[in-house]
Formats: C-alpha cells, sequence, structure tokens
C-alpha cells in the first residue's frame, strides 16, 4: 500500500510517555522526534532501558494501564493515532500497522493450525475460504516454507524456530500494511538463521512497498538493513540520520562509545575490551541538564545545567548534544 | 587486582522490605478478620487451663442442663458440667488435631513427594501408584472401617487423616519437584559437587514449601470439621473428653432442655472453619503474586 | 605448556524413548548422538572457544566435562585421569578443580538464597568450614567488584550483570584450574559486555586459569580465545587457533557462520556465503559428510563419504573433503 503524496507513513512529534508506579512517576519516553517516511526502514538502536519499547508500544496503542502519553502526537499518515477512536484501531493494527515479535515460540497460538491463524487475519475481507487459504499457502510460499499447500494444516510445533519466525512474518505482510514494526525479531535465532530472516525482510521489503521499523539493540543487523537510523538512550532520542552518517560520522558521545564498544567493530584482537563506564540514570529522578552527561568524557560547561536542543547536522542528521551547537 | 578498577560502580541492588508479606495480609480485610479470629481460638486453647472457669470434668447434678446463669455463663449440659468451660477444651482438641495431622502430612508428603520428583524413575511410578490408590479410596469410608476395627480414639483420628491427605501434599511436592529438577540453579548446585540430599534438602525444600503451606492452611478447616463429624457420630473422642463435636452431639439430644450447648458446639467450629479459610485465602494471594514474580 | 584437558572421540547420546514406547515403535535404537565425536584439548592457562548453533551440541560437551551427564563413548583426561570413569567420590574432588558458570545468571543461583550463602556453597559442599567464611565471602564479593552489602541481597533483587559477577565469585570460590563458561555475555547490553569479560581475563592472568567458552557470538570469542573449535551437529568440524580462523577459514560452515555475523558498517554489507536451510534433526543425520544439505559446494562425494580430520597446517584440523586452500585470503 502506497500514498500518492510524500507523507511519511509515521510522523511522532514531541512525544512524552510517563508510567506512574509506587516510587513515582517514571518518565520513560521524553520529547521524542521521529519520521518513518514511506518505503524505507528505519531503525531504533538502544539499550535495555532506553524506551524502544515503549515506544512501539505507543504507536499501536498498546501501552500499560498505568501509562500515561503526556505530550506530543503521532501521526499515521493524515490522521493522529492517539486520537483515533478505538473502531478506528482496530482498522489500524493488523491492517495498516502490524508487528513482529521476538519470540516466535510465543506469538503463534500453539493449538490452532498455521493456515487456520493465517486466515483468521483475513477476517476482514469478503473473499471465500478457499481464496483466503490460497493467499494464506502464497505467503508461506513468498517466505520460503517449503510444501506450503501440505504445512497450513500444520502445528506451530511442528516448525523451526526459524521457520516460525517466517511464519510470523507473512502474517505480518498478509494484510498488505504499510508499515511493518519488527522488535528485535532475531534475537532468539542463531546467527544464521538470522541472516536468512534479514535477508528476507530485505526483499519481501521491496516486493511488498512498505516501511519497516526494526527494533534492534545490535548495531551489526541495523547497518545492514536500515536506510536510516534512531539512536536512543535512556527515553531520549539522541541521534538520528542516515545510517552511513551515523556510522561513519557519529556525532553524540553516546553513540561515538557505543560503536567503540562494539566487538565487531574492533579490528584488532584485544586483550581490554572498551565499556561505558557508570550506569543509565534513574527514569524518576532525572539528572539535570543532558541525560547523558553524568557519564560523558566530553562534557562541558552547559552540559550538566541544561538539557540541550535538537541540532541539526545536515538535512537528515540530528543530534541532541551542545557539541554539535554550531552545526 | 583491583576489580575497582574495571568496574566504575557497584551501585546498590534492589532492596525490599522485610515485613512486606505481613503488611500485605493484613491489608485484606477478610485476611485480618481470618488472622483476629485465628489468634483468638489458638489462645483460648492454649489458655484454657486458665481461661476456663471449671474443669471439663467436673459434674455438679444440681445444676444440670440449666440456661446461662453467673455461675455458668453458658450453662451446662446433662451432668452438669459448665458448658462454656466444655467449649474452650473443645477448642484445644480441634485445634491439636488439626495441626498434629497437618504438620505430619505436610512434612510426610513433602519428602516423599520430593523423593518421587528427585529420585529415580522406578521409585516415582512407585509412590505415584500408591498416591492414587490412596485418593481413589472414598474418605469417609476409610475412616469408618478403620475406626470399627481399630476402635475411637483421637490418635486413629490423627492417623486416618493422615493417611487420606498425605498423598494430596505429596503430588504439589513432586510437581514442583519435578519442575525445579531441570533449573539452572540446581544444576548450578550440582555442577558444584552437591550431593542429592543436599539439593533436596537445601535448594529445593526451601522452594516447594510454599505452595504446601497454602494447602496446609486450607486444610486445618477441613480437617477440624472431620474431627467434629466423627466425634459427633461418636467416633471421635472418648468421653468425657469434651469436642465441639461431641458437646453439639449431646447437645442435640437435650436441645428441648437448653439450646446453648448446640450454641456452644456449633458456633466456635463455624468461627474457626471461617477464620482459618479466610487466613488460607489471604496467604494465597499473598504468595501467588510474589510467585509470579518469581 | 602442556594441556590441563584433552578430549578424546567424545560421544553423549540421550534417550529419545522408554523401553516400552521403543519397543511398540520397533524403535532398536531408541538414542539421538546430541555428541558424535569430538576431539579437543586446552592449553593450560589459555581460553578456548568452542563455537556452534542451538543442537550444535556444544552445550552437552561442557556438561559432559563436569560429568553432569555421562559420556557414552571416548575419553576426557584432566590432569592423566579420565573423568569419564572416575567414580562418584573422586567427581566431587573433581568440582573443585573444575567450576562453571551458567547462561541465565539470576536463574543459576538458588532463589531462596543470599549471595553470601550462595557464595560459600562452594565451601560448605566440600566440607572446608575451617575458614573464616565471613572474611572470604568478603574476599569474594570485592574480587568481582561488588561491595558488602551485596552479601545479603537475593538473586531476584540483582541485575543480570550483578548477578553475573556473583556467579564468577561462586565459580572461583575455591581456586579451580578450569572454569567452563556458557555464553557468559548473554542479555548483557554491549556498553557492559566488556565489564564481564575483562574481570575474567584479569582473574585469568593473575591465577592462570583455563578457561572453557561454550558460545555462540562470534565477535566475542574472537577478541576472548586463543583457540577455536566449530561444531556441527555434535562433531568439531574444524579447530586451530581463533588468529588464523577468523583470517583463513577452512571448512565452509565456518566460512558461513563468519560471514552470517552482520558487520556494524554499512559499506560492508554484501555477504560472502549464505547457508540455506536449518540445522538437521539429530535423530535423522545427513549420510556422509553431514554439513552437505546446506554446503554451496556439496559434491557427489560429500553425499556418500564422511570426511576424515585432517591436520591442514600444524594444530589446525579440519574436517572436510574439500577445505578451502590457505593461501586465499577470504576474510
Amino acid at each position: 500500500m502506497s500514498n500518492f503524496n510524500n507523507d511519511p507513513v509515521i510522523d511522532i512529534s514531541n512525544l512524552s510517555v510517563d508510567f506512574q508506579t509506587q516510587r513515582g512517576d517514571v518518565r520513560a519516553l521524553r520529547n521524542v522526534n521521529l519520521t518513518i517516511p514511506q518505503n524505507k526502514t528505519v531503525g531504533i538502536v538502544g539499550e535495555s532501558g532506553c524506551g524502544k519499547s515503549t515506544l512501539i508500544n505507543s504507536i499501536l496503542r498498546l501501552l500499560a494501564s498505568n501509562a500515561s502519553i503526556t505530550s506530543g502526537s503521532i501521526r499515521f499518515l493524515d490522521t493522529n493515532i492517539l486520537e483515533m477512536t478505538d473502531s478506528e484501531l482496530n482498522d489500524l493494527r493488523g491492517q495498516k500497522i502490524s508487528m513482529v515479535f521476538q519470540d516466535p515460540m510465543t506469538a503463534l497460538n500453539p493449538v490452532i493450525t498455521v493456515g487456520k491463524q493465517m486466515i483468521d487475519i483475513l477476517f476482514r475481507d469478503s473473499h471465500s475460504r478457499n481464496a483466503k487459504r490460497e493467499k494464506a499457502r502464497d505467503m508461506l510460499q513468498m517466505v520460503g516454507i517449503p510444501d506450503a499447500e501440505d504445512r497450513l494444516d500444520d502445528y506451530p510445533h511442528q516448525f523451526s524456530g526459524g521457520m516460525r519466525q517466517r511464519i510470523c512474518i507473512a502474517m505480518a505482510l498478509m494484510m498488505n500494511p504499510a508499515l511493518l514494526i519488527a522488535d528485535e525479531p532475531t534475537t532468539a535465532l542463531d546467527v544464521t538463521l538470522e541472516a536468512q530472516v534479514i535477508h528476507l525482510l530485505q526483499e519481501l521489503k521491496n516486493s511488498f512497498q512498505c516501511s519497516i521499523l526494526f527494533v534492534s539493540h545490535n548495531l551489526g543487523l541495523i547497518a545492514e538493513l536500515c536506510d536510516e537510523v534512531v539512536v536512543m538512550y535512556a527515553g531520549e532520542v539522541v541521534e538520528q540520520g542516515d545510517v552511513f552518517d551515523l556510522f561513519h560520522s557519529p556525532a553524540h558521545p553516546y553513540t561515538q562509545r557505543l560503536l567503540e564498544c562494539d566487538p565487531a567493530r574492533i579490528e584488532k584482537s584485544t586483550d581490554e575490551l572498551p565499556t561505558i563506564s557508570g550506569r543509565v540514570p534513574d527514569l524518576i529522578e532525572l539528572p539535570p541538564g543532558c541525560i547523558f552527561s553524568p557519564r560523558c568524557v566530553s562534557k562541558f560547561e552547559p552540559c550538566s545545567t541544561q538539557p540541550p536542543p535538537e541540532f541539526v547536522v545536515n538535512e537528515h542528521h540530528k543530534v541532541r548534544c551542545f557539541l554539535s551547537q554550531d552545526g | 587486582m583491583e576489580a575497582k578498577k574495571i568496574f566504575s560502580d557497584s551501585s546498590d541492588f534492589r532492596r525490599e522490605s522485610r515485613f512486606s508479606s505481613l503488611i500485605q495480609l493484613v491489608k485484606n480485610p477478610l485476611g485480618l478478620i481470618g488472622l483476629i479470629i485465628v489468634i483468638t481460638i489458638v489462645f483460648s486453647a492454649i489458655c484454657a487451663d486458665w481461661i476456663a472457669p471449671y474443669d471439663y470434668k467436673a459434674f455438679d447434678i444440681k445444676a444440670r442442663l440449666s440456661g446461662p446463669t453467673w455461675d455458668h455463663l453458658l450453662g451446662t449440659d446433662n451432668l452438669g458440667r459448665d458448658t462454656l468451660s466444655r467449649s474452650l477444651y473443645g477448642g484445644r482438641v480441634a485445634l491439636s488435631v488439626a495441626l498434629i495431622s497437618v504438620s505430619l502430612s505436610l512434612l510426610i508428603g513433602l519428602f516423599l513427594g520430593m523423593l518421587a520428583g528427585y529420585g529415580p524413575r522406578r521409585l516415582d511410578s512407585v509412590l505415584v501408584l500408591i498416591f492414587d490408590s490412596i485418593r481413589a479410596f472414598p474418605t469417609i469410608m476409610f475412616a469408618l472401617a478403620v475406626i470399627t476395627i481399630v476402635g475411637p480414639s483421637l490418635n486413629t483420628v490423627i492417623a486416618v487423616v493422615v493417611i487420606t491427605t498425605v498423598p494430596g501434599y505429596a503430588r504439589i511436592a513432586r510437581t514442583q519437584t519435578l519442575a525445579l529438577k531441570h533449573t539452572e540453579f540446581i544444576l548450578a548446585e550440582r555442577s558444584l559437587g552437591a550431593k542429592p540430599i543436599r539439593v533436596m534438602f537445601s535448594h529445593i525444600v526451601p522452594n516447594v514449601i510454599a505452595p504446601l503451606l497454602i494447602l496446609a492452611s486450607m486444610d486445618i478447616p477441613v480437617v477440624i470439621t472431620i474431627e467434629a463429624g466423627l466425634s459427633f457420630l461418636g467416633l471421635g473422642v472418648k468421653p468425657p473428653t469434651a469436642s465441639w463435636g461431641s458437646i453439639l452431639s449431646l447437645g442435640y439430644s437435650f436441645i428441648r432442655d437448653t439450646p446453648w450447648m448446640v450454641i456452644a458446639g456449633g458456633v466456635p467450629l463455624i468461627l474457626t472453619t471461617l477464620g482459618f479459610t479466610f487466613l488460607g485465602e489471604a496467604l494465597r494471594d499473598v504468595f501467588d503474586p510474589k510467585l509470579k514474580k518469581d | 605448556m602442556g594441556n590441563i584437558l584433552s578430549i578424546n572421540n567424545l560421544r553423549v547420546r540421550f534417550r529419545t524413548d522408554g523401553a516400552v514406547r521403543a519397543f511398540i515403535d520397533r524403535n532398536q535404537d531408541p538414542y539421538i548422538d546430541a555428541v558424535l565425536d569430538v576431539s579437543l584439548s586446552i592449553e593450560r592457562g589459555k581460553t578456548l572457544g568452542l563455537v556452534g548453533e542451538s543442537g550444535s551440541g556444544k552445550t552437552t560437551i561442557g556438561r559432559s566435562i563436569i560429568r553432569l551427564v555421562d559420556p557414552a563413548g571416548g575419553t576426557i583426561m584432566f590432569e592423566d585421569e579420565d573423568i569419564g570413569r572416575m567414580s562418584s567420590n573422586r567427581l566431587v574432588t573433581l568440582r573443585k578443580d573444575i567450576s562453571m558458570m551458567f547462561q541465565d545468571p539470576v536463574a543459576s543461583l538458588s532463589p531462596r538464597k543470599t549471595v553470601g550463602s550462595l557464595i560459600l556453597e562452594p565451601f560448605k559442599i566440600h566440607g572446608i568450614d575451617k575458614i573464616n567464611q565471613n572474611q572470604k565471602a568478603r574476599e569474594l564479593i570485592e574480587m568481582v567488584g561488588l561491595n558488602e552489602a551485596f552479601l545479603g541481597a537475593y538473586p531476584h533483587q540483582l541485575s543480570g550483570g550483578q548477578a553475573r559477577r556473583v556467579g564468577v565469585a561462586r565459580a572461583l570460590a575455591l581456586n579451580p584450574k578450569l572454569v567452563i563458561a556458557d555464553e557468559p555475555t548473554a542479555g548483557l547490553d554491549v556498553s557492559v559486555q566488556g565489564e564481564i569479560l575483562n574481570l575474567m581475563r584479569r582473574l585469568q592472568v593473575d591465577r592462570g586459569l583455563s578457561y572453557l567458552i561454550i558460545t555462540h557470538n562470534l565477535p566475542v570469542i574472537r577478541h576472548l580465545s586463543n583457540h577455536l573449535a566449530i561444531i556441527y551437529l555434535g562433531r568439531v568440524i574444524e579447530i586451530g587457533s581463533t588468529k588464523d580462523i577468523f583470517t583463513n577459514p577452512a571448512h565452509p560452515y565456518t566460512l558461513g557462520l563468519l560471514s552470517a555475523v552482520p558487520q556494524p558498517d554499512p559499506n560492508k554489507r554484501r555477504e560472502k556465503l549464505k547457508l540455506e536451510g536449518e540445522l538437521p534433526s539429530l535423530s535423522r543425520r545427513p549420510t556422509g559428510c553431514e554439513f552437505h544439505t546446506r554446503c554451496p559446494f556439496a559434491v557427489a562425494k560429500c553425499l556418500q563419504e564422511s570426511p576424515i580430520r585432517q591436520e591442514i597446517e600444524p594444530r589446525r584440523f579440519v574436517s572436510c573433503h574439500f577445505p578451502f586452500p590457505l593461501s586465499q585470503v577470504k576474510v
């Protein structure tokens, strides 16, 4: 599904989300700005506690009951998701925006055949059951499941982990969504299966003309698959831009340190691996100033007192850091 | 070597209040009521010797079958024995039977269940067969049969209750043990060289005991009722020992003369059963979310 | 230098069916070979990486070394004794010399015990109670960079990284000679992975420890190990020095693994060798060279004959009919 004008598929503007807990309000997301253009793959990279799960749950309005969106908007094409009614949301989920999860073992219903689960997704369609079954079979073939016609009648446990993830991808693409959200889809898979799934996503992206939002902590996967990258730290977007810019001229100290720490990037075999000292701050009592400043080696005067705004490095490259103040 | 040079922060761990469970229990209104009732009954049973105005065996024929008076707050029975005192002592009987049988069942069931779960497969099959056979037998019939052969007494009641309830505890202990057997921490202990006895008693027991304790707390009111029932039928305590069941039984015979015996037998029985049931359910609610968290 | 551990032709089987079921299904051989034929050795004071995907048998190899599972064939020589033939009494003392760190750091700690109690567990198990327990516990917890207060914590109160450090303290409590670490970086963020690995490295230098590191994380093992053994379906298909294997892989599977690792550089996107398909089932092993079902270079011989282990250069072994020539620099 593609649009005739150039609206971004998703435009998140100044999004902030809090969670109410016994100890206080957890400021899980703060002033997030993010755009997903049509037919592009955008990667979100971050470590534990950065807020990437909260962000994607916000897009589909799947947040827990103690969450509240305190500011901002999430536009899907031309409507604000945060203002949609329940029936509009139902229309959205699984059809215009769909999701692939981390664990293929638990994402499928173990007591219903794969064919039936796939046909169920087409419940909005008025075609005959046979037509739907054909579509399901075609999808299985597209994701590389051999003997697709017979396999429709098998149960999830009769497939291996790698195949189950392919089935989940097939199910996500059945309704031709405008956006596919993939949340760490290969974390549970071995490296050779991971490579196959990534390759599959690349191929399907071209045939289905959809955008992909790819969430991962693995920098290698992000580099391989994505056109644009968003780096998150402790609830904020600290840097975002085109993938080549980000990997070759990262502007934010956190991004730079993250790249330095990745063992796959360290050319020479070394005795002492680099780390980032300190730890992620408490999101209930935020430090003043820049969120990364307590751990930053390049900090200077304004960093500990004022939170930096987003500066523009070039057309697509933005960074939340005073070091880039003068461009 | 200074590890501090490698780790820039040895930050704190998530601390928890030690009394969080107790506080949670008390916050639940039914749990609180249950706790109060149980404490009251236990206290009065323990202190029966000091609280009871009369010896439960003492007669006073002249005052027989009277209603409440200043001398006898709940009246007397057909032999002139003080109903209030007998009711207090009846609590002692009920509680001791319940606590002894439940504790024995729990310990025996825990041990056998763990053995079945952790030990060799053949042993497991044999034990499960035994448990299932016992459970297939109707409890009351079994109780009546045994008592008819051996003769009524509290010890018989305890023995019957223990035999019929052990399989319930054993099954739970076995299932939990089977689940834990392949967890990483048990594997880790074995890799350190721990022998099976150590693994079972030091590492499996603490992680298996919680559901057993909950079952025990739910079983106590059941056992109290069984004892009362058997004593009511004359198959439990031997006279002149007072049990709520025997008080009720006598009370029904003399109900036209004084209703107070029935009250003195029935009301404590109902209250105690309710109290333990509320407490047991509240305990389960406290432990359940914690089990989920673990 | 000498080897601290030498494994030869190790075989480990698991039963798939009970006796009754096997009889009904006419299954003569209700076993699968998780480990079929593994030979490797660990040099004293060095680190061997055991690399393979899920189902390759690498975890089983680790467990058979400390006899958590019993070998069905082959020998595991530790200082001139075969671990496979040790009596249960001798095994208890063996576990002072060889210890293990498990994959899930929190789950490998007994939930109702405090950290202090868990660290001292090895002393209690082996009856070494003459030492001053409090002092020992303090020494160990500080050795891994955590402060004393942690001794009173319970496992569920710890973060993954903290729990891992407790695991290290426990594994090193009795000063073992060999430590087996199963996925030491699983679940850790990249920015803190280095902490655990650097600690392990420092301890190795200080105490002359030997490590066996079981992992599927290739970028990490490249920095951490001196030697590497690649496992496929319960067999070692390539073994040699880490540096040599990474620069010049000889077996197609090794090349496939290395190619599959995503590189954090968008300019390095082209894949060198793509492996199709999945690991075959252990109950239906392929004929001949078991890798032939996924090997892009397989020919008739590969389907018919099992390859023999060849020493293609000193101390570098490959099991392949047509290993890549070493002069070619491919990676």
